[in-house]
């Protein structure tokens, strides 16, 4: 197991460094003159281009420039963003915290309704509740994420004033009922494509599992329905969970750009989106080499977890 | 007294045996609801491509003194800020929603395919490189990468395609290495080579067309995703630019009015969210009709 864990981190390095060079020679072919960028509308004299040209190590080839950025980004420092003018670390740090407790709230209530109505519709095969939900989840995975935040805002800001239409603040600031006002609308946005994943997931696999002879077996040797689906089905039909759950965690800090644009939250999302938007290189370098970092470290998990989860998968025989 | 059927025996009750085409589009078309889905879809594609002459109006005509009308006989479904009827500019976003949605999805593959032949083919340090490669793009979330790659190269229809399309070549080259791996070993190719076939025949005549049904599913269900990326992309404003729209950025268009004028943004995402739908089924049945046993897989 320690062996497997050591050889997926060594691949996964090989990965990352793939990306980190790739993300240096890519972001530094970008159209525009970083120097202008920084300065904005402003007009430069040359003596104070010249400065920032210095300042920037545009001055040197780029290879050196690599390993100059290179030393500083393992060291801590990702450089200074070019729209906030402040250091792309403060700027990450700052708005951790708000996706991961998005994306981790999300995380919980998906696993939770989409496994039970999930389960639901599997004990309900072919019913009017199966057909309805099944029906339900399959549109809900096809709508835009941004798309359902409107209509939200539409339905519960504008139509009937029941709840605040932007803005987040944490609850120790604005206190509890605001703080649960303003996110109840971008976790359930955030959620509901999840859910509807985890439903079709849960009710494809369950349904695998029951058609299985262990199943009939438990069954006619009589043991209670309720504990053939709780205890014989569950078990097994539960494992492919793990593999969305992974791909959820992979998506951590990136998957809730829309909800955070539509919701004006000031999270990781909305960050790259206004880097990518302002051209701010070192944001965008930092962000992409992040979640990277975070979808690799996910996808190890994922693996890791299946093991744990399901005794009768050995690692070598799944790779091989 | 009961009556026997009189059985002739020219007219047995076997049914005849199907052709691989009639197995196919029986096996489509068994769930009643795929047919629903593709009269949906050919509307779509209907108004899409004939959208010059459906429209009521021109799509780019701005008639202020009819603007953020609601829903009318005169405008189906209102007009926006600037006195555009929305009908006519759905139909003209379809156009640009479904091409970008198609040529990406054919751009991943078309490169998918070859690079995943190549590092099946030619193996050790080809295959080596080009799987770390497609690992290290698959480590980036889809979108980012996108995102990314347009502020690097710029936005433009061309390169939209392009790059959504490069975003998901990792998927088509590993389910064409995996493919053509397994082809390879065939005795019929190994029967080829001491015939003398060259790389290029082999690969081209023998190994794609045996690998090709996965490959056809996998990119009947991607049209689908494209379409929800491009729209994504349009909403934050580096997809489709002015003066082309599509729904994405109909819906992004539409957000300063929601209060005022909630037609103009419900109704792309609704054509968004059914086209989507459709595409998803049909991909599901034509899985079904072309692999059963792909079911679970992809």
């Amino acid at each position: 197991m320690l062996k497997y864990i050591l050889k997926r981190l060594g691949q996964t390095l090989i990965v990352i460094v793939i990306v980190v060079v790739a993300v240096f020679f890519l972001t530094s072919m970008l159209p525009g003159d970083p120097v202008y960028i920084i300065a904005g509308d402003a007009t430069l004299t040359p003596e104070e281009y010249d400065v920032v040209y210095k300042e920037l190590l545009l001055d040197k080839p780029i290879y050196e420039r690599f390993f100059i950025w290179l030393g500083n980004f393992i060291s801590g420092d990702f450089g200074r963003s070019y729209l906030y003018n402040v250091p792309v670390k403060d700027v990450i740090l700052s708005r951790v915290g708000i996706t991961v407790y998005f994306s981790v709230l999300s995380l919980i209530l998906s696993i939770i309704f989409g496994v039970l109505f999930g389960i639901i519709c599997a004990v309900n095969r072919g019913k009017v509740v199966d057909t309805i939900l099944t029906l339900v989840a399959n549109i809900a995975s096809c709508l835009p994420q941004f798309w359902i935040g409107l209509i939200l805002l539409f339905a519960f800001c504008i139509k009937h004033q029941i709840l605040p239409s932007l803005g987040f603040g944490w609850p120790g600031k604005v206190g509890w009922a605001t703080h649960i006002k303003t996110s109840i609308m971008p976790i359930v946005c955030l959620s509901f494509g999840s859910i509807a994943s985890y439903v079709r997931q849960t009710r494809s696999s369950m349904l695998e599992v029951i058609k299985q002879d262990f199943v009939r077996t438990a069954r006619s040797k009589g043991v209670p329905e309720k504990k053939v689906i709780f205890k014989h089905v569950m078990k097994n039909g539960l494992i492919p969970i793990v593999t969305i759950t992974g791909n959820r965690l992979a998506m951590l800090l990136g998957g809730s750009m829309f909800v955070e644009t539509v919701f004006n939250i000031p999270g990781l999302g909305a960050l790259m989106m206004k880097s990518v938007l302002g051209r701010d290189i070192p944001t965008i370098q930092a962000m992409v080499i992040l979640l990277t970092l975070v979808s690799c470290l996910a996808y190890i998990l994922t693996d890791v977890m299946y093991v744990i989860v399901d005794p009768r998968i050995s690692i070598v025989s799944r790779r091989e | 007294m009961s009556k026997v059927k009189a059985v002739n025996p020219n007219t047995n009750n076997v049914p005849k045996r199907k052709t691989g085409t009639q197995r196919f589009f029986s096996i489509l078309f068994q769930r009643k609801i795929i047919i629903v889905c593709c009269v949906i879809l050919f509307l779509f594609v209907f108004g899409s491509v004939f959208a010059n002459v459906i429209a009521p109006y021109d799509p780019d005509d701005a008639v202020m003194r009819e603007s953020s009308q609601g829903i009318s006989s005169a405008h189906w479904l209102g007009t926006d800020n600037l006195g555009r009827d929305t009908f006519s500019r759905i139909l003209y976003g379809g156009r640009v929603s479904l091409a970008v949605g198609v040529l990406a999805t054919l751009v991943a593959a078309a490169i998918g395919i070859l690079i995943g032949m190549i590092a099946a083919y030619f193996g050790g340090w080809v295959d080596m490189v080009i799987m770390r490669l497609c690992e290290a793009m698959m480590s980036i979330p889809n979108i980012v990468l996108a995102m990314s790659l347009i502020a690097v190269f710029g936005s433009g229809l061309i390169n939209l395609v392009i790059i959504m399309g490069i975003s998901s070549v990792p998927v088509f080259v590993r389910m064409m290495r995996a493919q053509a791996l397994q082809i390879r070993e065939s005795e019929y190719i190994k029967c080829c080579e001491t015939q003398g076939a060259g790389n290029l025949y082999i690969m081209f005549r023998h190994i794609l067309p045996n690998a090709i049904s996965p490959l056809i599913v996998m990119m009947t269900q991607m049209v689908g995703g494209m379409i929800l990326m491009e729209s994504g992309l349009s909403f934050i404003g580096i997809g489709v630019q002015i003066p082309m729209s599509s729904w994405g950025t109909m819906i992004s268009d539409s957000k300063t009015y929601l209060a005022s004028n909630p037609v103009q943004a419900i109704s792309p995402g609704i054509c968004i969210a059914l086209l989507v739908v459709c595409l998803n089924e049909i991909g599901d049945a034509v899985r079904d009709g072309l692999d059963p046993r792909l079911r679970g897989e992809l």
